[in-house]
């Protein structure tokens, strides 16, 4: 009976003095992130591409997204524009200098909230050895258990944001009659911890 | 677009390269080091624009490393040898965050050689008529511009294109002033040919370490072109001016090797 008081007692105690645990932590699911892009090409037509090497975390409040934050890293390395020989010259110091400057990375910085579901992610990317504050109009889509698995937690996002090359010294984008403005799309699931 | 590419690598840098032979001219030679020096960094500026202070990436310091070449160069009697010595420190500035890593490039042994070519370039021999060395050097860049290009790295074949133009400039000025009798000095002095090597070798540098897909054997069997200026007096010509044409056919037929690698490998 002792032990029974004195364990009700230690939970009422946790209860008060503990902090709501609203926000969670995910990893994102590598096989299923896509991080595209598209870039005018000398108004023909815009050229695009895709990422292949994406890893992150994101910690999610749902109470507070403003409490929210997310850190991307992608290997420069892995960009892929359906062209090997362009794959080439993207990767090459002209463009990301992927040898040199191998991570692209994006940190978030701040969090507002701007519907239900929807909120704009500003942060920090890194690229080429620049770093420049970006803004990602992001949708929350959806979350639950896998159907199959049903520990595990997957929760979805899609983002859209612009960039201009040339803040991280991409000159060469307009030499070549690229952009320089680079419309980067993100589709991405994550793992719940 | 296609203009500009144009402007930048060739016709602006050709232009420059006459300026460069004109300042031949001038009372104090080292005045057309300092003309040379000043095409290069507008070249440089014509391609790449101004470069961050600090620099950022290798191919900012490219520039900061041509302006401390060109600097050294006019040092009196030392000059040649300190524009090795800092071109050699630049190429490692360059490729400082691959070499870091432990990683060391083939690539960047091989500018060892032209490093070195750049040590005879600033002798004058009895028979230099200023076309012995910028001729094979006008050659050894256009190699080297095609090798960036094929590796995956354009604006560093831009570069060393427009180093080819800047020389071609100058040769096509000597020579023709040797052909209307105008000059029958060389156009190019021997250190400012020696810092058109220096400079070529950090612009390489940039290709050896970061062009994608490097060939490697291509960029070696490029500095075969460096040898061509030790027996270019004897080749055997009909008439004295025809010996820059004889130097640019021996220099091409040296530089095929490494052209012909990069693009069939």
């Amino acid at each position: 009976m002792t032990i029974l008081k004195s364990t009700i007692a230690a939970l009422a105690l946790s209860a008060v003095t503990m902090p709501a645990m609203a926000a969670d932590e995910y990893k994102l699911h590598e096989n299923h992130t896509w991080v595209q892009f598209a870039v005018n090409h000398a108004g023909w037509a815009n050229a695009r591409g895709i990422f292949r090497g994406v890893s992150g975390d994101i910690v999610f409040d749902k109470d507070d997204v403003t409490k929210s934050s997310v850190k991307v890293t992608i290997a420069a390395e892995t960009v892929d524009t359906n062209d090997q020989g362009r794959d080439d010259h993207v990767r090459s110091p002209d463009f990301l200098n992927a040898l040199e400057f191998p991570e692209i990375t994006f940190e978030s910085t701040r969090i507002e909230q701007t519907g239900d579901k929807t909120a704009v992610i500003y942060g920090d990317m890194t690229m080429v050895g620049v770093t420049r504050e970006i803004a990602l109009d992001t949708t929350w889509n959806a979350e639950f258990p896998l159907p199959w698995d049903a520990n595990t937690v997957k929760t979805g996002f899609t983002a859209t944001g612009s960039i201009d090359g040339t803040i991280f010294g991409m000159n060469k984008l307009t030499e070549f009659g690229l952009g320089p403005v680079v419309e980067v799309f993100i589709d991405a699931e994550a793992i719940k911890q | 677009m296609l203009n500009t590419l144009l402007i930048y690598t060739a016709i602006l840098p050709l232009v420059l390269g006459v300026f460069v032979a004109i300042s031949a001219r001038a009372p104090q030679p080292l005045i057309q080091v300092v003309v040379a020096g000043v095409a290069l960094l507008i070249v440089y500026y014509g391609l790449e624009g101004l470069p961050p202070f600090p620099p950022v990436a290798s191919k900012h310091k490219l520039f900061y490393g041509l302006l401390a070449i060109g600097a050294v160069s006019l040092i009196p009697r030392v000059g040649v040898a300190a524009a090795i010595a800092v071109a050699a420190a630049t190429v490692i500035w360059i490729g400082q965050r691959r070499l870091s890593g432990g990683a060391i490039p083939p690539g960047f042994v091989a500018l060892v050689l032209p490093l070195a070519a750049t040590w005879f370039a600033a002798r004058p021999t009895a028979t230099d008529t200023g076309f012995i060395w910028p001729v094979p050097i006008l050659v050894w860049a256009i190699a080297g511009s095609i090798i960036s290009v094929d590796g995956g790295y354009i604006g560093s074949g831009q570069v060393l294109g427009a180093l080819a133009a800047l020389t071609g400039g100058a040769l096509l000025a000597t020579y023709g002033g040797l052909l209307a009798k105008l000059a029958n000095r060389p156009g190019l002095s021997e250190t400012a040919t020696a810092l058109f090597i220096a400079a070529g070798v950090a612009m390489l540098a940039g290709t050896a370490f970061f062009a994608p897909k490097l060939s490697v054997p291509a960029i070696f069997l490029q500095h075969l072109v460096l040898v061509v200026p030790f027996f270019a007096p004897r080749i055997p010509v009909t008439h004295p001016l025809l010996r820059p044409v004889a130097i640019g056919v021996v220099s091409a037929i040296a530089a095929a090797p490494a052209v012909l690698v990069a693009l069939f490998s």
